[in-house]
């Protein structure tokens, strides 16, 4: 049986490695088409839609879905939950990977990429923008520096690896803080356009809101992650962790529910919900499938403790989530209508690609479980 | 006055804590940074520069364009929209019935308290003390957020390059006698001066023809904390395209987001270390019951 089935699940990974070399090589030629020809070859980006899919997928979906880094460094380096420590690293490199593919889709979706480093030496303690620019630097140089002990075992640089496990607790403490900052003011970009937001979506709670939703959305990327790669790398899921995670995830969503929908009621913007627009649909959708389903599962006797409810429950979370980024970006926002371009597309789903390649590539070669 | 006071204490907060968390590379470049050095006399609104706009008087023979264009040195091209090459515009509105018809001059604010600048992650835009709000080009990243944040749509782009830059209008602000666009208009229907005497003017207009002006007002006297452009119409302003901003200024719905960014850096991490030393402690408990 063994020799059987051995080659074929090869094979599959094989064309699974194959399709995603080759969206990340078409990311590659819508990128550098951007490059070289200019935005309207590539994107649909106008006066009136300055920011497209680059910024309302790559930028505000791809740095809560690295949230899981920040929540599991804590759990077990501050809060010392050893339980989870086995998936620790594992979810360190998808928020490494994660901050690096946002760090990338930006140098596309930028009109002068090659100042990014301006925020360094131009302050702008006024703008929103200017702490997250800052926060998601110094966060991915924290998460490099948490990441780095596997790497530095292979290499067998066990000077420098005993220095970072000296200061490793101020180091969690600082990705713990500048996590919580940038994750809010990320919706703190949009305080600023109270009247091209739709009332369904402006609220002064937005930092609140995006926060929370990061880290229901973190918890819910882990289990995601922990399910896959026990499908396609083997070993076992621990029915105790993810069952935990899923109690995390559950408190998250349920004081976004209260949140949400405090606000509503507080703003009298009820009647908004249900008048049978196409923005009261999408707010609908965004809160029926990323919150009240995921909560339902979760609170059903018979599911909660199921691996494969909660495994739904997650991806649920997390499609959810995507809704509720984009209508922030796109639907909530007064604009021309806006449709992506092809390789507008392209770009995003070859930064992922890339990223999901770089993933299999660590999980490979790098000794990610720890004792 | 007490705003200003009460940021400048955010920013040395601010400044303090970053220096002390991240490292003394950025605390260096802050310091070198001119813009950190306070920005000398700062003129009060009604002495900045401003222009005033009668819509009732404006014939909407275009000579303003022009001169923009020509003063500017931007091409020619058929548009309905500011756009990367067009700093302003005349539009023609016109109710369904024909019966009121109204001209609008198009063209960056100059707000009192600009978004775009309390925006740009890159201080590439700010007011300068006479009251013109100008991009230095050299900082600008092209994060687009200026574009976002305007309420009245002024900031452009050039989507055809491939590293554009902003454009908008700047005021003309180092021409020796202002404006090309107020200098060249023939109906004196757009007016150069300081913002507080065309503010006056506008009231003396308004007081002399009652009821020929909407809601006997001048738009940007308050609008969204004000504006140094400012317009007289006789149709609605929300007929010519000004959106109806309250009199806060919008940056003041960020400004208290930012303003508790030390308090989360410190609680945040004062919390976790609090944790981590007693979790640490009971674990040690726990292991010395167990030895
Ligand atoms: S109109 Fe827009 S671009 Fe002009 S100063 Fe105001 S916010 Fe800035
Ligand atoms: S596009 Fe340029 S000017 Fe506008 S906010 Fe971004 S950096 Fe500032
Ligand atoms: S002030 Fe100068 S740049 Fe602005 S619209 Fe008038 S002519 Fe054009």
């Amino acid at each position: 049986m063994t020799s059987i089935t051995l080659p074929i699940i090869k094979k599959q990974a094989s064309i699974g490695t194959l399709v995603l070399l080759a969206l990340a090589a078409l990311g590659a030629f819508a990128a550098l088409f951007r490059w070289v020809d200019g935005f309207d070859q590539v994107s649909s980006l106008s006066d009136s839609r300055p920011w497209g899919i680059w910024i309302s997928f790559d930028l505000l979906v791809g740095v809560p879905i690295s949230a899981g880094a920040f929540i599991l460094a804590a759990t077990v380096h501050i809060f010392h939950i050893e339980k989870y420590r086995p998936i620790l690293r594992p979810a360190l490199l998808t928020g490494f990977l994660g901050y690096l593919m946002v760090i990338l889709a930006l140098m596309v979706d930028l009109g002068q990429p090659q100042r990014i480093w301006h925020m360094l030496i131009y302050w702008n303690l006024h703008s929103p923008l200017f702490e997250v620019g800052m926060c998601v630097m110094t966060y991915t140089a924290v998460l490099l520096i948490e990441f780095s002990p596997p790497i530095l075992e292979k290499l067998g640089w066990t000077g420098l690896l005993g220095f970072l496990k000296k200061i490793s607790i101020p180091v969690v403490i600082l990705g713990v803080t500048l996590s919580t900052m940038h994750q809010s003011s990320l919706g703190s970009l949009f305080l600023i356009v109270p009247l091209k937001m739709y009332p369904l979506w402006y609220t002064p709670l937005l930092p609140l809101i995006f926060l929370v939703s990061a880290i229901s959305v973190g918890f819910g990327m882990v289990i995601f992650e922990c399910a896959l790669s026990h499908r396609f790398l083997g070993g076992h899921i621990r029915k105790d962790i993810f069952e935990g995670l899923s109690r995390g995830m559950l408190i998250a969503l349920s004081v976004l529910l209260l949140i949400k929908l405090a606000d509503l009621i507080a703003a009298g913007e009820m009647g908004l919900v249900f008048d049978g627009s196409f923005q009261s649909f999408m707010f609908l959708l965004e809160n029926l499938i990323g919150i009240i389903l995921p909560i339902a599962i979760l609170l059903t006797p018979s599911l909660r403790t199921n691996t494969a409810w909660i495994f739904r429950a997650a991806l649920l979370t997390v499609l959810g989530l995507i809704l509720y980024r984009l209508n922030i970006g796109l639907v909530g926002m007064a604009g021309e209508p806006y449709f992506p371009q092809l390789l507008e597309v392209a770009v995003t789903v070859g930064v992922f690609s890339a990223g999901i390649l770089a993933f299999g590539f660590a999980m490979k070669n790098l000794p990610l479980e720890e004792e | 006055m007490e705003n200003e006071h009460t940021q400048k204490l955010s920013r040395r907060e601010f400044l303090k804590l970053i220096g002390a968390a991240a490292s003394g590379l950025l605390m260096a470049a802050a310091t070198a940074n001119p813009s950190f050095a306070s920005s000398g006399e700062e003129l009060p609104p009604e002495e900045h520069w401003a222009m005033l706009y009668d819509a009732t008087k404006c014939s909407g023979c275009r000579e303003c364009e022009v001169a923009c264009k020509s003063y500017n040195k931007l091409s020619e091209e058929d548009v309905d929209d500011l756009s990367g090459n067009t700093f302003t515009l005349i539009k023609l509105y016109q109710s369904e019935d024909g019966s009121q018809k109204s001209f609008r001059k198009f063209q960056c604010m100059h707000c009192v308290e600009p978004a775009c600048a309390a925006s740009c992650p890159v201080s590439a835009l700010h007011k300068i003390e006479n009251g013109p709000v100008i991009y230095d080009s050299y900082k600008c990243i092209g994060c687009r957020y200026c574009m976002q944040a305007c309420a009245f749509g002024a900031p452009r782009y050039d989507w055809s390059l491939a590293y554009p830059l902003i454009r908008k209008c700047e005021m003309c602000y180092h021409r020796e006698n202002g404006p090309a666009c107020a200098e060249i208009c023939p109906k004196q229907a757009l007016m150069f001066g300081k913002r507080g005497d065309l503010i006056e003017i506008a009231k003396a207009r308004i007081a002399v023809n009652a009821g020929k002006y909407f809601e006997d007002r001048v738009y940007g006297e308050f609008e969204g904390g004000g504006t140094s452009i400012l317009i007289l119409s006789a149709v609605p302003f929300e007929a010519i395209g000004l959106p109806a901003l309250d009199p806060k200024p919008l940056p003041d719905r960020t400004r208290w987001a930012l303003n508790i960014v030390p308090a989360i850096f410190f609680g945040v991490g004062g919390a976790m270390a609090a944790v981590y030393r007693s979790s640490k402690k009971s674990d040690k408990e726990a292991e010395e019951k167990k030895a």
